[in-house]
């Protein structure tokens, strides 16, 4: 039975001043969910008791759905129709998927799809009912709605896969605050916690992608020198590993369901591996006999291998040499793996640090961050800076990449770069954006293609194409092109190649659980509706705290369109509200511009005191 | 027109800066101005605190790195580095260059051979810088065509820089 709790005296939280936020952890193997109240991080567990969601779902051919514990345990008995480690699918193209146990639906264009009993599912859906389970259980244990998340990602996913989540999440109906890079938050999580200054390492190693990132840590700002990785690496490729130990020992498996139980009995086998020396496997008729550590040591190492190597190149990224480093820090389940914990002690030459339980650490910290971005008080004062994994450039002649923001360049960034006409008279531009380190586009991942058309003619060589990139806190992109001696323009937000269209979003959104109790149209409006209610109180806020800044007048301007915003929110039409928010946005900017340059003014001022003493 | 990432940081125009001074300002103004700050504002102070957060991010990018940062100064004044639209070099230069090159080339699988040109190519750099920084120090310069050779010929040494770093790592 849950513990009735008894808030400190003069601390008695009111529920209608504190908002529900969560970080939201959406993991290859397991998810989890946590939350700040009354200044602790409390990670939420389900009626049983369990924190970790497994990352499993199960299609029903009567189109019912289940999450968690219960999808696993079908695992076996229907492997087609009960989806794992969706992660590692998040944002990729049929090429891209090697070896997945599932039935693909290929020949489509863009993101893999899986064909289940209840139809052809994305992998953003199969997140997004991850999302759903977590969101409903933060719902009953709070007896609140959640009104937003921090969810966090791998550093090293690219644009696709970080947009795919974010469409997991509006699928599932949860606000997103922020995206936050994975060893960040465990960072975050170690940092509030110690309390500490210097160089940290963090190492993580979960169900399916690995990441490696450099912070400094110092006066409450946790800043990110350097990130690498791989996305498709993890506890995963090591079942995968001790499994082709067994077939090559005689091991026979053919079916899906085969196969299954060799991954589930190598999982099995891994994690016992971490207390005992050798376990006994029983996986009869396909395969019975004895795994030794010393065996799973050398099948993994090759793996290992690759961590480290991702380490020494953040290192050289970051310019800092091992013996700089204060602390290494353990993160993700597969870190539990004593071979793991000793070769990372070897690299870096101190024992890492573990004591924040790897599973549960990503979640905490981004139930740090979402706090703090939902302003609640009390929230740590702290600022992330975190940077983008993987160089953003466009494709020149002779299908090379120009590079235009590099690897780990802080965020929010931008950069302009000037290009021009090959032709003379060439009248349109095709603008080609990758992601990636190597030299030659077709090395590189495809993110989007768009074109800047009306350019007027001119001899080859002669118009000024200035193209824009800008990377938002989310390490999301938007690219814009404009010729600058005709001021011709083209703006697009990047939809990857591998992911899903406005579309294909609305239509799940009629067959989501999320809209199960109202159509997309009366979602889209609710959608409207909220953020109005968010700009309404944004602006109200404004004004309370710096009234003094309004210009004559501008009260009543501003008044008079919040008035008319209420007055659209309590109707139905999406159109006028939108229209109405945008005319608030409009006439209320002038003031936030004033805002914030006074905002700036006064931090200035308040160094100047402690500075110039 | 650029913009003017020393007005950003209200320090002079000119190649001398204090480097920690220049990571302290952007320092404090990232943490007003980071989007993080505004997460519930309105639209219009959440895409000003994006656009200020790059340009704060871009700005200590280009200051901070000396070539860069000489660059910005001579395109604040109206020079042009751009290679593409002039390919003139010192013939000496180009000279040494293609000497470099024959031995970048050689040297693929003698790794002592490419740390001993690393070496070379590390003092004429910093040479480089130095004349640099007596030509562009402060605010008065004046002899900017000479500032402008010399950062074409330090972008050059900064390419064949990351070239010789690629060779020698996988020589080892």
């Amino acid at each position: 039975m849950a513990l009735l709790q008894i808030s400190e005296p003069g601390q008695s939280p009111d529920p209608h001043s504190r908002k529900f936020v969560a970080g939201i952890d959406l993991g290859t193997t397991n998810s989890l969910i946590a939350t700040v109240r009354q200044g602790e991080v409390v990670v939420l567990a389900d009626a049983r008791g369990d924190v970790l969601l497994p990352s499993v779902v199960r299609f029903h051919a009567d189109g019912q759905v289940t999450v968690g514990r219960a999808a696993q345990q079908a695992e076996i008995e229907d492997p087609l129709n009960t989806i794992a480690s969706a992660k590692r699918l998040m944002g990729r193209g049929c090429a891209d998927v090697v070896d997945c146990p599932y039935r693909l639906a290929c020949g489509i264009e863009g993101m893999v799809r899986i064909e289940t009993a209840a139809g052809v599912k994305t992998p953003v859906e199969v997140s997004a009912q991850i999302l759903a389970a977590l969101k409903a259980r933060l719902e009953e244990t709070l007896g609140g709605p959640l009104s937003g998340a921090v969810i966090t990602v791998p550093a090293y996913f690219d644009e696709a896969q970080r947009q795919a989540t974010k469409d997991a999440a509006r699928l599932a109906g949860v606000e997103v605050l922020r995206l936050l890079n994975e060893p960040t938050a465990a960072a975050v999580a170690y940092g509030l916690d110690r309390n500490p200054e210097g160089l940290y390492c963090v190492y993580d190693l979960g169900g399916g992608t690995f990441d490696v990132s450099l912070l400094r840590l110092s006066e409450g700002v946790f800043e990110v020198l350097a990130t690498g990785g791989d996305a498709a690496l993890g506890g995963d490729d090591m079942d995968a590993a001790v499994v082709a130990l067994w077939k090559a020992r005689g091991a026979k498996a053919e079916s899906p369901e085969e196969i299954r139980r060799l991954l589930r009995a190598a999982r099995d086998a891994r994690e016992r591996l971490t207390l005992e020396t050798e376990v006994a496997v029983d996986v009869a008729p396909i395969y019975v006999g004895l795994l030794s550590r010393a065996d799973l040591d050398a099948a993994i190492d090759p793996l290992i291998d690759r961590t480290l190597a991702a380490c020494r190149r953040v290192l050289k990224d970051g310019s800092v040499r091992i013996a700089d480093i204060g602390e290494v820090v353990l993160v993700g389940g597969a870190t539990r793996t004593p071979r793991v914990r000793e070769r990372v002690g070897a690299l870096f030459r101190k024992t890492p640090l573990h004591d924040i339980d790897p599973d549960r650490v990503v979640a905490m910290g981004a139930a740090r961050q979402a706090d703090l971005l939902a302003g609640n008080a009390g929230a740590a004062d702290m600022l992330l800076l975190d940077v983008i994994p993987l160089s953003l450039g466009i494709e020149i002649m002779g299908g090379l990449t120009e590079k235009i923001i590099p690897r780990n360049s802080p965020i929010p960034a931008s950069r302009a770069q000037d290009f021009t006409t090959y032709k003379d008279g060439q009248g349109a531009l095709a603008i080609h954006v990758v992601q990636g380190e190597r030299d030659l586009v077709a090395e590189c991942r495809s993110l989007a293609r768009f074109e800047l058309r009306g350019i007027p003619p001119m001899v080859a060589g002669a118009a000024r194409i200035r193209v824009t990139f800008q990377v938002d806190a989310d390490g999301l992109l938007n690219v814009s092109a404009q010729e600058t001696t005709s001021g011709v323009e083209s703006r697009v937000t990047v939809r990857p190649s591998f992911g899903l269209s406005d579309a294909e979003i609305e239509r799940m959104l009629q067959d989501s659980i999320a809209s199960a109790e109202s159509d997309a149209a009366a979602r889209a409006l609710r959608e409207l509706q909220v953020e109005a209610d968010r700009m309404i109180e944004a602006v109200g806020a404004a004004i309370a705290a710096d009234a003094d800044l309004l210009a004559p007048g501008e009260h009543d301007i501003i008044a008079a369109r919040i008035a008319a915003l209420k007055e659209a929110c309590g109707g139905e039409d999406p159109k006028r509200i939108r229209e109405e928010t945008a005319a608030l946005d409009r006439a209320s900017a002038g003031f936030a511009a004033r805002r914030m340059d006074a905002g700036l003014e006064r931090a200035m001022k308040g160094r100047s005191v402690t500075e110039f003493r | 027109m650029a913009r003017n990432y020393f007005d950003l940081f209200e320090l002079p125009a000119q190649f001398d800066i204090d480097p920690k001074e220049l990571a302290a300002r952007h320092r404090e103004r990232i943490r007003v101005w980071h989007p993080d700050r505004f997460a519930q504002g309105t639209s219009e102070e959440r895409r000003r605190a994006v656009a200020m957060s790059a340009d704060l991010n871009d700005g200590l990018k280009v200051l901070r790195d000396p070539v860069s940062r000489a660059r910005h100064l001579l395109s604040l004044r109206g020079i042009s580095t751009d290679e593409e639209t002039d390919t003139n070099m010192d013939g000496a230069f180009l000279m040494e260059q293609m000497v470099w090159r024959e031995r970048l080339e050689e040297g693929a699988a003698r790794p002592e051979e490419l740390t001993a040109l690393a070496a070379e190519v590390a003092e004429s750099r910093d040479a480089k810088e130095s004349e640099l920084a007596r030509v562009l120090g402060d605010e008065r310069a004046t002899d900017l065509g000479r500032a402008r050779v010399l950062v074409r010929e330090l972008q050059f040494l900064e390419r064949f820089t990351r070239e010789l770093d690629c060779a020698t790592a996988e020589a080892l």
